[in-house]
């Protein structure tokens, strides 16, 4: 076999792998019902409908970049649409992969579209995911319906996160689209921070819109009826969220994207101190974030700091 | 290893990514950004 098909087997098999996910609850530490209300579907104990809003925090580095990006903080980076066919449970999204590319920013090598899968696959990739029923004159149905035909057109996925053309869509702005589709009004988009180091990277990005729609948005007014997490309790995922929240207060307008980032051949990469805030958050009660950042990460209360205590 | 991963490792490997400098500048710690600074005052 040259090395050329031992690459392909390789991919494929990478592929293959990641499709032949089987959700075991039992394996989960938080898999919870929130709610009293049935489903069209019970998924492993939790009732699920068509045109419900699944979102999720997936702790990559990218991820909490999406978290910190806005004028208000959100703990989910991620949103997708469900949608139960033939006694099945899918998600479908935005999504897209990276191509090998020779110059420019990365957006510019990305390339996706509106996918479906499996709820199962969704949650396995994840390490926060919480499914949300839109309010009661939301018509879900419609919801749903609007997911499915923007898979069914191949609408693309958009980089650039550009809110005023919908011709392509990112993650959250197809779900803000479909629930819209649905009755619920639009969300207002949330203006990206004034934040000079952050505006470096995204001109590079090419990503010049003012606002963005974020999954908090999504959630203003909806319901939650599960939380799943494979790795931490229901309480540790709110002292995560808070420590999330706090690193989002503390990125001020003068902070540097290398306070909280830095960048390896492997792509994006928290620093150390950062990755290790944010894991030692959840053994704490959410209400200390503020002061374990400051065991963590320092109070730097000299005037030129650039992670001043607030 | 997420598939994403795996194509930004393929695509790292074949020297495609690299940052520009003003980028990179700002995915450096500042100067007091030093281990020591993490610490407790």
């Amino acid at each position: 076999m040259s090395i050329v098909s031992r690459i392909v087997v390789a991919l494929a098999a990478a592929w293959l792998g990641g499709c032949a996910t089987t959700l075991q609850p039992t394996a989960y530490r938080t898999f919870d019902v929130e709610s009293a209300s049935t489903g069209e579907l019970n998924f492993h104990g939790l009732p699920l409908q068509s045109g419900q809003l699944v979102v999720s925090d997936s702790g990559d580095p990218d991820s909490l970049l999406m978290s910190m990006l806005g004028e208000q903080y959100t703990p989910y980076g991620h949103a997708g649409i469900l949608s139960i066919e033939d006694g099945k449970a899918y998600v479908y999204e935005g999504f897209a992969l990276l191509r090998p590319f020779f110059s420019g920013p990365p957006t510019d090598a990305m390339r996706g579209r509106i996918r479906r899968v499996s709820l199962d696959q969704y949650i396995a990739r994840q390490r926060v995911t919480a499914i949300f029923d839109p309010s009661a004159d939301v018509d879900k149905a419609a919801v749903a319906a609007f997911a499915r035909a923007r898979h069914e057109d191949g609408t693309e996925f958009d980089p650039y996160f550009d809110w005023p053309d919908h011709e392509r869509l990112y993650c959250t702005e197809f779900a803000a689209l479909a629930l819209h589709a649905g009755g619920r009004p639009l969300p207002t988009p949330v203006f990206v921070r004034d934040n000079t180091s952050l505006r470096v990277a995204l001109d590079w990005l090419k990503v010049h819109a003012p606002a963005i729609v974020t999954a908090g948005s999504l959630t203003e007014g909806a319901e939650r009826v599960a939380l799943i997490s494979r790795r931490l309790s229901a309480r540790e995922v709110q002292a995560y969220f808070a420590a999330k929240q706090e690193l989002h207060r503390r990125f001020t307008a003068d902070q540097k994207l290398g306070n909280i980032w830095y960048w390896t051949w492997r792509g994006l990469q928290l620093r150390p101190q950062v990755k290790a805030f944010l894991e030692a958050s959840s053994l704490w009660p959410h209400a200390t974030a503020a002061d374990l950042a400051d065991d963590w990460l320092g109070a730097f209360e000299q005037p030129d700091s650039r992670w001043g205590k607030l | 290893m997420s598939r994403l991963t795996l194509l930004v490792i393929l695509a790292m490997l074949s020297g495609c990514v690299t940052l520009p400098r003003d980028v990179a500048r700002e995915l450096e710690p500042v100067a007091h950004d030093a281990p020591d600074h993490f610490n407790k005052p």
